[in-house]
């Protein structure tokens, strides 16, 4: 196969008609008869061999690409056999070979004073659209009130049961409990344990600039998703703060149905015990899908909740194994978490958080006081070189869309029952 | 009690947490003859390394020094002079151009019995059969310890030592786990306490197992012999590369803690710093002792006081200044904690009063908040992007320049955790960090996670624990790696 004329002469053109080979300068045309007046006396030089067999031949370039202009140096007759010898072919690498012709096509520009035609060498741009694993709280509640408390620990608080689905989650600091109901209210869920006429009231606000009460807050709002995370049945597992799927039955797997990227409805293993693939013998550990989420303060009032799926491991389906005695297989398989298995996970995860509506709802009584997370996968554009589109992965972002019921429940909060929350526009804003 | 700082600042009327993204190109490298890329490998097959032509610390021939049993010694050796010829690549794995005087490296090993110190069967039982794991370690210690001196004392010392381990000793002395009254649970490594060792003869060292040498070792063979001879290059003195586009005049400083080798309090800690100057080159420093005590405090990263703040950066901007002859235009500080009231207020005192222009950034890998794209590979290495008062930037995941992806699982991105003073805007201490992430002259790949300011206080912060107090530290990183 021959070089084609449009290669040649790239490599001709940009070489300034000279040897490409260090200090050599030859110049690679002569003078020569009346009747053929130039001689030409340059030859191009495969760096990788046109031929698997030639010189530095060994390379995954295709027949057609090592005749292409990237692949041939200009050189003159004694240089082309000197980087070809034998000798010194551990010399003259592949690499060397195109730093030779770079630094000389650059110096014959420099010289010569060209004027360049290219505005930048950097790869071309595209825009993309990427998602994160972060959840976007579109309401936060908006008052803490913490009274004294006759109680000294926190098993020995019994919330009352005031309304149906109500979460009464609760902390106690400094003597007093704090909770997101209004103590001073006498039908209040701790009534039994609080002075109601004690009662403080902090705006929450108030507490996200104070690092101390932040902290509070923060736990305050863990112990919520204790809540969440119980009423849906999954577990809490404490040394690694995340929460897992358990069997519920021993020795049985478990799958949940959920509403996955490419389908309308799908169900999903959520506890299993793997299989070698050969024998289909069982292995002798279980997996639990399981995840790890944390509320955390983005700046300019706005909360965030981050879901980072995760993976608990058990001997039995009940009884942990320390990761010291999980098999290289299982930690592989706990690290092999690619790209769009991420996605995936995620997006399953927001399904069951939210039961396949709009937003994860933690009801606390009265409406501005409710907790409430977004499902929508918080997304932004970029602009980058992008990933080629050969690696693409199927995608359809589900957007939740509100059914009369989840419609009513949004709904039935937007009652004002407060005249001090006049004015407070935020609210407003993060209902709509 | 050193006073904790105040959370993001929060105001009025929030936005929605869009996400915002940006992408800074990979950054380049310098290499022979101003030569430029963005790969250590691709660099320095093309251009050689960097020092070959740029100052006067390439090393034209290395002396090696050979420790190990008489047959370990051999095949150290044989394996070194074969690799240093070439080592083909493939498809994933460039080339290894060699440590010739014609090419790769430009330089040439030498060996000569005179340098090399063989472990006697009868010594090496001796250590072998004690029982006892912690009285093992300590033996095995001494051992390597008294080869060290040997070669030390002798009329012609080798510039850099190859310690060879066998599988027997890697088994049974490799590490050490006990508990001693005085101090309680103790976690020792021969690795760290053969550097820390090593660096009271200023040998430079590289330890290398069975397993490498008669291929047992499945990694692709290029790779092995990229990373050992660029690693050798720089404990040999020279730099194989150096960054490009830093800010001249900028002295990069990194912060790390460790917690001291037989300190009675499980609590104390030590302070330690690098500052780095424009060309990558760095220096490392150690601080003082201090008590940290996780609950008092509700933190468990250490933080330091005003006082302890200040004695630090009095010392690195010495140390800048003696080694560079000038002070540094700018002081950029990296470390892995948020700055509270009472280190910022130290570190301010001494840079105002010196330097112009400074900032002090905390750096945390976290991986809580990820991008996902709709392709099979994750976002690309250099994509910067902000929830709201948040900023974050993957230095690790998708190379376009070189069509892959290393590593195996989904990349987490850094997290600014903390940002304090603004004279350079947060895109070019970005750009910076990215930069610095390439600076690992230990390994021959494209950048790592952390910059090296952070990264090598780790690394350093490990071996320095082995270092008693009396004894001060060389601050040459060569001894380190």
């Amino acid at each position: 196969m021959a070089v084609p004329v449009a290669q040649q002469r790239k490599l001709t053109q940009r070489s300034g008609n000279i040897c490409a080979f260090p200090e050599c300068g030859l110049l690679l045309t002569a003078q020569g008869t009346p009747e053929d007046p130039v001689v030409v006396l340059g030859e191009m030089a495969h760096i990788v061999a046109e031929s698997p067999n030639g010189p530095r031949g060994d390379s995954p370039l295709t027949p057609e690409e090592r005749n292409r202009y990237e692949n041939l140096i200009l050189l003159c007759n004694q240089h082309h056999q000197l980087i070809d010898s034998e000798g010194a072919l551990a010399k003259y690498t592949v690499e060397r070979l195109h730093a030779m012709k770079e630094a000389h096509e650059q110096r014959i520009e420099r010289r010569l004073g060209g004027r360049s035609n290219v505005s930048s060498d950097l790869p071309p741009m595209v825009n993309d659209t990427v998602y994160s694993n972060v959840l976007p709280v579109t309401q936060m509640p908006r008052y803490i009130y913490g009274a004294p408390c006759s109680a000294r620990r926190e098993n020995e608080v019994r919330p009352a049961a005031t309304s149906a689905g109500m979460m009464t989650p609760f902390i106690l600091r400094e003597g007093r409990l704090w909770a997101f109901q209004d103590l001073r209210d006498t039908s209040n869920p701790f009534a039994d344990v609080v002075a109601c006429t004690e009662t403080e009231r902090f705006s929450t606000k108030e507490w996200w600039t104070d690092p101390d009460r932040l902290g509070w807050y923060v736990a305050l709002l863990n112990r919520s998703l204790n809540k969440l995370t119980g009423r849906l049945g999954l577990r809490l597992d404490h040394d690694h703060h995340r929460y897992y799927f358990e069997p519920e039955a021993a020795g049985v797997e478990r799958s949940v149905p959920y509403r996955p990227l490419n389908a309308s409805r799908a169900t999903r293993s959520v506890v299993w015990q793997p299989k070698k693939r050969a024998t289909g013998e069982a292995r002798n550990y279980w997996l639990h899908r399981a995840v790890s989420l944390r509320f955390f303060l983005i700046g300019d009032n706005q909360w965030c909740l981050s879901v980072r799926p995760e993976l608990r491991v058990t001997s039995d389906g009940f009884e942990s194994i320390q990761a010291k005695y999980i098999g290289r297989q299982v930690t592989r398989k706990k690290s092999r978490l690619f790209n769009h298995d991420l996605l995936g996970e995620v997006q399953f995860w927001r399904d069951f958080l939210g039961r396949s509506t709009p937003r994860i709802f933690f009801p606390f009584g009265t409406d501005r006081q409710n907790l409430i997370v977004s499902t929508s996968l918080s997304s932004g554009q970029v602009r980058w070189p992008g990933i080629p589109a050969e690696h693409d992965m199927p995608f359809k972002n589900v957007e939740y869309v509100d059914d009369l019921f989840t419609w009513a429940e949004a709904e039935g909060l937007s009652e004002d029952d407060d005249p001090a929350d006049e004015g407070d526009e935020d609210a407003e804003e993060m209902l709509r | 009690m050193t006073a904790r700082p105040a959370p993001p600042s929060v105001s009025p009327a929030g936005s929605p947490s869009l996400i915002a993204s940006t992408y800074f190109p990979e950054p380049l490298l310098q290499f022979a003859d101003d030569g430029l890329h963005i790969d250590p490998k691709a660099g320095i097959a093309r251009y050689g390394p960097r020092s070959w032509t740029a100052s006067g610390r390439h090393p034209t021939r290395l002396r090696v020094g050979l420790i190990g049993t008489a047959e370990l010694v051999e095949a150290a050796r044989t394996w070194m002079r074969s690799r240093a010829e070439g080592v083909r690549g493939d498809v994933n794995n460039p080339e290894f151009p060699g440590w010739m005087p014609d090419r790769g490296f430009f330089s040439s090993l030498e060996f000569d019995d005179a340098w090399n110190e063989e472990l006697g069967q009868t010594e090496l039982r001796q250590v072998l059969e004690i029982k006892s794991q912690k009285d093992r370690f300590h033996a095995a210690l001494t051992l390597f310890e008294t080869k060290f001196r040997q070669l030390a004392e002798r009329d012609s010392v080798p510039d850099y030592v190859v310690i060879a381990l066998s599988d027997q000793i890697v088994a049974r002395c490799g590490t050490a786990d006990y508990t001693s009254k005085e101090t309680g649970a103790v976690h020792r490594d021969l690795r760290r306490a053969l550097k820390a060792s090593a660096m009271k003869f200023r040998m430079p060292t590289q330890i290398v197992r069975a397993p490498t040498l008669d291929g047992r070792d499945r990694t692709p063979p290029s790779r092995i012999a990229w990373n050992f001879f660029t690693a050798m290059y720089c404990k040999a003195g020279g730099y194989p590369w150096s960054p490009y586009g830093l800010t001249p005049g900028t002295c990069y400083v990194g912060i790390g803690f460790y917690r001291p080798l037989g300190s009675a309090a499980a609590t104390m800690q030590t302070s330690l710093v690098q500052a780095f100057d424009e060309r990558g080159e760095g220096l490392v420093l150690r601080g003082h002792e201090f008590e940290w005590d996780p609950n008092k405090t509700g933190s468990r990263s250490p933080h330091l006081t005003a006082d302890g703040a200040h004695q630090l950066m009095a010392l690195v901007l010495e140390r800048y200044e003696s080694v560079m002859k000038q002070t540094p235009a700018r002081v950029v500080v990296h470390k892995t904690s948020r700055y509270w009231p009472d280190e910022r207020d130290g570190f301010r005192a001494v840079i105002e009063s010196r330097v112009r222009r400074y900032d002090l950034m905390a750096l945390e890998a976290q991986s809580r908040v990820r991008l996902i794209t709709t392709s099979k590979y994750p976002p690309l290495r250099g994509t910067r992007f902000s929830f709201g008062e948040l900023d974050y930037l993957y230095t690790t995941g998708y190379i376009p320049a070189l069509n892959e992806f290393h590593g195996m699982h989904v990349p987490a991105p850094l997290q600014v955790a903390d940002h304090v003073g603004q004279d350079s805007s947060r895109d070019t201490l970005l750009r910076e960090v990215l930069a610095l992430t390439k600076l690992n002259w230990n390994s021959a790949a494209l950048g790592g996670l952390l910059p090296i300011t952070i990264k090598f206080s780790g690394l350093v912060g490990e071996i320095m624990r082995e270092i008693p107090a009396d004894r001060e530290p060389l601050p040459q990183f060569k001894f380190y790696i």
